[in-house]
């Protein structure tokens, strides 16, 4: 069964906040998420030494885990941010 | 913040007026002009499209006073999106055609606009011209002080308008927030972007 949600994003350093759809929070990943982001322009795109973390109620998400196993099993508001090192 | 970041904002501020204003007129606008800075704008060079732009000129139409009781239809605004603070902050807008208006927030000698309310790092450029448009209305809450950068034009709101708009039934253009195609989609996982402000998100429709 697929759980559909809306995941808002909120970029501090753009001052704005996405509403995403998300068809399938047990497929999608916060991963595949900014790839859409970025690809649609929306995002700037992250580069090698500092790709985007994403918080959600003070937790960092698993980039390659599906939101469900992070937990985001509906609606949920996320914080993107820059690492400040390395990937 | 990253350049980039700001590249990215100042797309959707021109987005922003590519919605509200199409064809760069509407309701109490006679167009606008995007320039990639202002070296670009002083000589006349437009923006493409697709160039950053970080100056933008917006030629308003609306009447508003230039002295006690004396109108004026026509107005240029000079705003400029480079700012380091940007997008929390933006350079002091200016009036640069003659005459300035007669405002509570508008520099008599220098045509400076005193934006401090009126940008924010989750307003538009849209929706900051459509600010402008009420304040040239006077559609505003009166101060309970002079204030503002022109006393006079204060004074004069205050105790000859009773604070009041200059036209109690002015309908401003609706300034639009874009929205962002949802292509290319992986997996068809995602529906339609929405881009609001940090409060007061709403969620985007389902595909």
């Amino acid at each position: 069964m697929k759980n559909a949600g809306t995941i808002t994003i909120e970029h501090p350093d753009v001052g704005t906040t996405l509403a995403v759809p998300v068809h399938d929070l047990a497929s999608a990943t916060p991963a595949d998420l900014v790839t859409y982001l970025t690809r649609s322009a929306t995002l700037p795109s992250p580069d090698r030494s500092r790709p985007y973390e994403l918080f959600a109620g003070g937790k960092s998400l698993a980039m390659g885990r599906s939101f469900v196993e992070n937990g985001i099993t509906g609606d949920a508001h996320v914080q993107v941010l820059r690492a400040t090192h390395g990937a | 913040m990253a350049k980039y970041d700001k590249v990215a904002r100042r797309r959707l501020d021109r987005l922003s007026m590519e919605l509200t204003f199409p064809n760069g007129k509407a309701k109490f606008l006679d167009g606008w002009q995007a320039y990639a800075n202002e070296s670009a704008r002083l000589q006349g060079r437009v923006a493409g499209p697709s160039e950053d732009a970080s100056v933008y000129t917006v030629q308003i139409r609306q009447p508003s006073l230039v002295a006690a009781g004396q109108f004026h239809d026509s107005w240029v605004l000079l705003v400029q999106l480079n700012h380091p603070n940007y997008p929390k902050e933006i350079a002091w807008p200016t009036f640069v055609s003659t005459p300035v208006p007669f405002n509570p927030h508008v520099s008599a000698k220098s045509g400076v606009l005193c934006s401090g309310n009126l940008w924010s790092s989750t307003t538009t450029l849209a929706e900051f011209v459509v600010k402008v448009m009420r304040l040239l209305n006077l559609d505003e809450t009166l101060p309970d002080r002079e204030s503002g950068l022109n006393h006079d034009a204060t004074r004069y709101w205050r105790t000859l308008m009773a604070g009041r708009p200059l036209y109690a039934d002015l309908r401003y253009p609706e300034a639009q927030r874009p929205t962002v195609a949802a292509s290319p989609e992986p997996a068809g996982l995602f529906g339609t972007v929405v881009v609001t402000g940090s409060t007061g998100t709403r969620a985007g429709g389902q595909k």
